[in-house]
């Protein structure tokens, strides 16, 4: 039962206390044997029907590989006879110097069918010349490379005539075997990057350069069949799953040829969804420090309270109210606490007996006097105002009203206020 | 007997040759729970059987894709509590015409419910529960009945744990008004 606003509850106890817990036992039946009937229903049943197969990446990714080289090969045999040579490339490329220590990278733009490709300027010219792409077999499509790369006038470089040659020694271009270019630095083998016309999602082709999961995260590099994978972890299976925060690396080596080679790293960073207090209620004394700890059990979350000034795990409260508190890691999650404070050094009774024998006569609060200008509301069960005072003086004995239960509200001059049962009991 | 670990269990299911006998062993670790998380939603017996069917067979038919990040019984509880809400959203539910809305006389057919047992309070309960909307609805029957943790409900709803908090508070509070009035 529950007659005023407020409620204060223990935050022990997982359900509302103020439900009569006879009302909570199960109600309902079922029909005899219905949960072993059942059973075998479902099991008679499931026999005919198939479970679905699992999803399974590797698959996935080997049928968006038949898919690209399909339309690849299509895409080729479409432009080998329907158009001329100088059209033939799908993309135009140009040579981008970054100002930053950045290592290289190819950015496409398939709007205007451009691949601009990112290098350091600070590299040395054997590995640009190296690591200069050449775009599959087409000639025109390496001259057009290098034609760009000129006009950007970089003096470190000056492409030499007999650059295709030497080129062409160190780089193994590709043999359409699969539906990507690849663009391969031989110098140190971890710049290497790789551009792939046709997207498979999923595959090592398309890793972002750091990512926030929550959940165990599996990387999978699959290129193809005939490949060998080398990963920081000294996995050396296709796809590693990780579960935990650090840069992942995976060197994958053709088995054909080991100078065909690409690595690539990324950043997990491995954040779980944060455990939440299962506390909702804190009761405290007036004076007193309630400390309302969020901490998860790794470092990595942020945390913001609102209304508290502290962006730590742990916020002292010494003020009544509502707080909500921010847990920020891959998402931002919101925990929020009531916080109750009550006059501990009072002793409220919770049973009276006026029948004038000297003891328990009155509704006597104990060290009421401590907080003058106390005002107390009494109703009876019927919820009607039976007393009502705005300076009690310890004085309400109950005088002309039936034995039974009242509410008492108490209300302090600092704005605090407490509520309870007395039993009026005269025998 | 000792109950199997999930383990276990989806490690027969898993084995074709083994696979019957691993899902009846979850059948029976988890099939009366989820019955009276279903029957709560439901009330009916007739409907909470027929979501009961519904979910068994998606178990069945989707266990492989199942993530042991998450707990086997919170991953069936939220096919359960889908398929529940789907049922009362298809106008097949006895007691709800559509869904956060309760039949006028619920009182009186829960009278007349064979299945019905329970007291004048319980029946007042299930009243006041009735009257919730669906979200606070399932929150105060994980909450209060099944007891379970805030963080197992989140895992079912997909919502913040801050907002079943929320939920349940409000929702106890609706209940305890519903109680105390005449």
């Amino acid at each position: 039962m529950k007659l005023f606003g407020k409620h204060i509850i223990s935050p022990d106890d997982p359900v509302s206390p103020l439900i009569d817990k006879a009302a909570g036992e199960n109600p309902f039946s079922v029909p005899e044997n219905y949960f072993e009937n059942f059973q075998k229903d479902i099991i008679g049943k499931v026999k005919h029907i198939p479970q679905s197969p699992k999803f399974n990446i590797y698959r996935w990714v080997a049928f968006t590989f038949v898919a690209a080289l399909i339309t690849f090969v299509s895409l080729y045999i479409i432009n080998e006879y329907t158009q001329s040579d100088s059209e033939n490339l799908v993309y135009k490329h140009e040579l981008v110097f970054n100002d930053s220590n950045q290592e290289v990278y190819l950015e496409t733009d398939d709007v205007q069918k451009t691949i601009f490709i990112h290098v350091n300027p600070n590299m040395s010219k054997e590995e640009l010349e190296r690591l200069l792409i050449l775009f599959g077999n087409n000639e025109l499509a390496r001259e057009n490379a290098k034609t760009q790369y000129t006009a950007l006038n970089c003096d470190k470089i000056v492409p030499d005539n007999n650059g295709d040659e030497d080129i062409e020694e160190d780089i193994e271009t590709d043999n359409n075997t699969y539906s990507h270019f690849r663009a391969l630095s031989y110098n140190t083998g971890t710049y290497a990057e790789v551009f792939e016309m046709v997207s498979a999602e999923g595959s090592l082709l398309s890793w972002p350069e750091d990512i926030c999961v929550e959940r165990p995260i599996m990387l999978n590099a699959y290129l193809g069949e005939d490949f060998d994978y080398k990963w920081s972890t000294g996995d050396e299976t296709e796809s590693i799953r990780v579960k935990e925060t650090g840069i992942f690396s995976v060197t994958v080596t053709a088995q054909d040829n080991p100078k065909e080679m690409v690595s690539k790293s990324i950043l997990v960073r491995y954040i779980p969804v944060p455990v939440l207090n299962n506390e909702y209620y804190f009761n405290a004394c007036v004076g007193e420090t309630v400390q309302i700890d969020v901490k998860q059990g790794i470092d990595a979350y942020k945390y913001n309270w609102q209304g508290v000034n502290s962006t730590k795990p742990m916020a002292s409260i010494n003020q009544p109210g509502k707080y909500k508190v921010e847990i920020q890691g891959c998402r931002t999650y919101l925990d929020s606490f009531i916080v109750i404070y009550q006059h501990c050094d009072l002793s409220i009774p919770a049973i009276i007996s006026p029948n004038n024998d000297g003891f328990n006569d009155a509704f006597v609060v104990d060290n009421l006097v401590n907080y003058p200008g106390t005002s107390i509301e009494i109703y009876n069960s019927q919820k009607e105002l039976v007393f009502q005072s705005e300076d009690y003086q310890n004085d309400w004995n109950a005088d002309g009203l039936p034995d039974g239960p009242y509410y008492y509200l108490l209300k302090f001059a600092d704005g605090i206020s407490q509520e309870g049962i007395v039993n009026v009991r005269r025998n | 007997m000792p109950k199997h670990t999930d383990e276990e269990i989806l490690s027969r299911i898993k084995n074709k040759k083994t696979a019957d006998q691993g899902f009846a062993l979850l059948m029976e670790k988890y099939q009366e729970q989820t019955y009276w998380q279903i029957r709560r939603i439901l009330i009916d017996h007739d409907d909470a059987n027929d979501v009961m069917q519904n979910t068994f067979i998606k178990v069945w038919k989707n266990i492989s894709k199942f993530r042991s990040d998450s707990k086997l019984y919170t991953w069936i509880y939220r096919i359960a509590t889908n398929e529940a809400i789907s049922f009362i959203k298809s106008n097949k539910s006895k007691y709800y015409v559509s869904l956060d809305e309760m039949n006028e006389d619920f009182g009186e057919q829960l009278e007349a419910d064979v299945q019905f047992k329970g007291t004048t309070i319980q029946r007042k309960l299930q009243k006041a529960i009735a009257t919730l909307p669906n979200r606070q609805k399932m929150v105060f029957n994980m909450r209060y009945f099944d007891a379970m943790s805030y963080q197992d409900i989140a895992d079912v709803i997909g919502v913040s744990i801050g907002t079943l908090k929320a939920s349940y508070h409000i929702a106890a509070k609706k209940i305890e008004k519903f109680l105390t009035e005449d």
